[in-house]
């Protein structure tokens, strides 16, 4: 790949890349070598005869797996402590826990939404104001459209914990949401 | 998926509204080239010392190594260009046919992937026949290890 044909490529894939990796890293700098990282490899990797859909199909894994096992590394990042201190253990989460425990929230899909749907705009915001694992899921499961075992394997957490955050995030997010229309 | 995830997800393109901060791309190509043309400390160092460890793992090893089941560069020319390439389009046919096999795909990368290539590492003071022979040594382990690691996959979801 010449210096033209790597930058039409950089052109093509780098926002959805960049943008990936910075809803689930927060820090530009980061996102940004995340992005490039995965890009670079790609074309090291010398994958020239797969479709264009292959292509985005595998930077989008490769990025967000190269950015969860980055944001797995931070020493200090509470990622998961949050659920933890904020909400009683999970039922889902029996082994690891003791005390008292939650009942796992049931997903009801019969929510329904009055009015015009919030700007993209807005919910991004919510989203990514919330506390990191919530977001986090939240991010994976609905933009990213990853399903939960394959959540599971990035982020070393148990499927069953992971739709507990998500249907625990997911009434946060609702509840912003409608007092956003109010 | 109730209406406002469904909204969510039928709109996740929309949420990409970030770019990077300005002259991103020239990084990129930057780094690009200096990769490839091996500017900085680390790659100046790693130009000596990968193809040394690999040749000294070359000679503990190549004794001992079972004898290759398939001759990969069969036909192919003795330079290194030449040999890393079908080593490229072979990882490729491998990766292709383990298909969605999550676990076995990201075997494959793991094993198969360099950061800087060796292909790349070797220093020009090497004869290029000597260089392809290198190389195919090398990525035919990579290759026999990678076909194995197929085989064994495809045999366990059957």
């Amino acid at each position: 790949m010449n210096r033209q044909e790597a930058s039409a490529f950089y052109r093509m894939h780098s926002k959805p890349l960049y943008n990936a990796a910075l809803r689930i890293l927060h820090d530009c700098a980061e996102a940004e070598e995340v992005m490039q990282d995965t890009l670079l490899k790609y074309i090291r990797q010398g994958i020239r005869s797969a479709t264009p859909a292959q292509a985005a199909a595998w930077l989008r894994t490769s990025c967000i797996r190269a950015a969860i096992d980055r944001l797995r590394a931070r020493k200090h990042d509470p990622l998961w402590q949050a659920v933890r201190e904020e909400d009683p253990p999970l039922r889902s989460d029996r082994g690891e826990a003791s005390g008292e425990m939650a009942e796992d929230p049931v997903l009801d899909d019969s929510d329904t939404w009055e009015g015009p749907m919030p700007d993209v705009m807005q919910i991004r915001r919510e989203m990514e104001t919330m506390p990191p694992p919530y977001g986090l899921v939240l991010n994976l499961v609905l933009i990213e459209g990853l399903d939960y075992s394959e959540i599971a394997r990035l982020t070393g957490q148990k499927e069953s914990t992971l739709r507990s955050i998500y249907a625990r995030g997911r009434a946060r997010l609702a509840e912003r949401l409608k007092k956003m229309k109010i | 998926m109730n209406e406002w995830e469904k909204y969510i997800r039928d709109h996740a393109p929309a949420f990409d509204t970030e770019v990077p901060a300005g002259g991103a791309e020239e990084r990129f190509l930057n780094r690009l080239e200096g990769t490839r043309t091996g500017t900085g400390r680390t790659v100046r160092m790693l130009r000596w010392l990968i193809p040394a460890a690999a040749a000294i793992l070359l000679v503990v090893l190549l004794p001992v190594r079972r004898e290759s089941r398939t001759d990969w560069f069969e036909g192919v020319a003795d330079n290194p260009d030449a040999v890393y390439e079908r080593y490229l389009a072979e990882v490729f046919q491998i990766w292709q046919s383990v298909g969605p096999d999550e676990t076995a795909s990201d075997l494959l990368r793991d094993l198969t992937e360099e950061t800087i290539p060796l292909a790349e590492q070797l220093p020009d003071e090497i004869p290029e026949a000597e260089q392809a022979a290198i190389l195919q040594d090398y990525y035919g382990t990579l290759l026999d290890e990678a076909a194995r690691i197929h085989e064994i996959t495809k045999n366990s979801i059957q």
